[in-house]
């Protein structure tokens, strides 16, 4: 099997595109690419970061090319995504 | 366990929890009760409107759709929101909040409660998803509100309009199998 990258929780950007206008005025529909194909989300301004081009997430483990990501929101059908690591990189970098 | 309101500040001054701004920090008055705080209302109310469009619950919905197709509504102290019987709003607290999954812990998740002073009226403010997880935010909580009494109820900003309650999860959260937390690496 390959070696998995294991507790190593850290807080990460992910690359996103702001679609819309959100329920609220703080809050747009934005969308991110996850391994399984894109997906919509409400995020609040306080969640996105670099000019609203990335959400605010915490990643879990690294294997292969994915990252499991736990998305900071609720109204998501799963709060884990598995996004590719092209479109995650640590907050801090 | 649920954290009483000493335990409460305990966190938030440990930076395990945030929630801001916070309503004060004398844990004998309001926000804190003996085991929750209190959260207030932010002042914009969203209405969905009627629509053509059914909603499919095995489909994502579309999002700038749903948005695009309310109402919002900002209040004041002199110009609250009139909620009808049997009226259905969204709505939000006014305070961020961050329950933070990273770190060396404690981690914890909270639960969205309505206030037994308000629920006399017959109001409900979260009748399908009180659940807040751990690693939320930092963001406003959003309430699903429903006045399901026989008067008119008046929504004005900064009211404190439910409570958090708020419970230490037993461990971090993990994408991976509790067999495997301790391993650095896979083996077959």
């Amino acid at each position: 099997m390959e070696e998995l990258e294991l507790n190593d929780v850290r807080s990460v950007l992910i690359r996103c595109t702001v679609k819309g206008e959100g329920m609220f005025p703080t809050e747009f529909t934005v969308e991110i690419e996850t391994a399984e194909g894109p997906i919509a989300i409400y995020a609040d301004q306080s969640l996105l970061a670099e000019g609203q081009t990335a959400l605010k997430a915490t990643r879990f483990s690294t294997e292969h090319d994915i990252a499991v990501c736990l998305l900071p929101i609720e109204d998501v059908d799963s709060r884990w995504v598995r996004i590719p690591t092209e479109n995650v990189r640590d907050e801090a970098a | 366990m649920i954290l009483s309101n000493v335990d409460i500040l305990a966190a938030i001054d440990a930076g395990r929890i945030s929630i801001e701004p916070l309503g004060g920090r004398d844990v004998s008055r309001p926000p804190f009760n003996a085991s929750s705080v209190d959260l207030r209302l932010a002042p914009t109310i969203t209405v969905p409107r009627s629509t053509p469009t059914s909603h499919r619950l095995d489909t994502e919905y579309d999002k700038v759709y749903y948005a695009q197709n309310s109402d919002k509504y900002e209040i004041t102290d002199t110009s609250p929101y009139v909620l009808k019987p049997n009226f259905f709003v969204l709505a939000q607290t006014l305070e961020t909040v961050y329950f933070p999954t990273t770190g060396d812990g404690p981690f914890y998740a909270a639960r969205i409660e309505g206030r037994s002073s308000l629920s006399r009226y017959g109001m409900l403010v979260h009748f399908t998803a009180p659940t807040i997880h751990g690693g939320f935010g930092p963001a406003r909580i959003t309430l699903e509100i429903i006045n399901l009494g026989h008067n008119d109820i008046l929504l004005t900003p900064n009211v404190r309009i439910c409570q958090l309650i708020i419970e230490e999860i037993s461990c971090r959260p993990d994408d991976t199998p509790s067999q495997f937390r301790t391993q650095t690496s896979a083996t077959g």
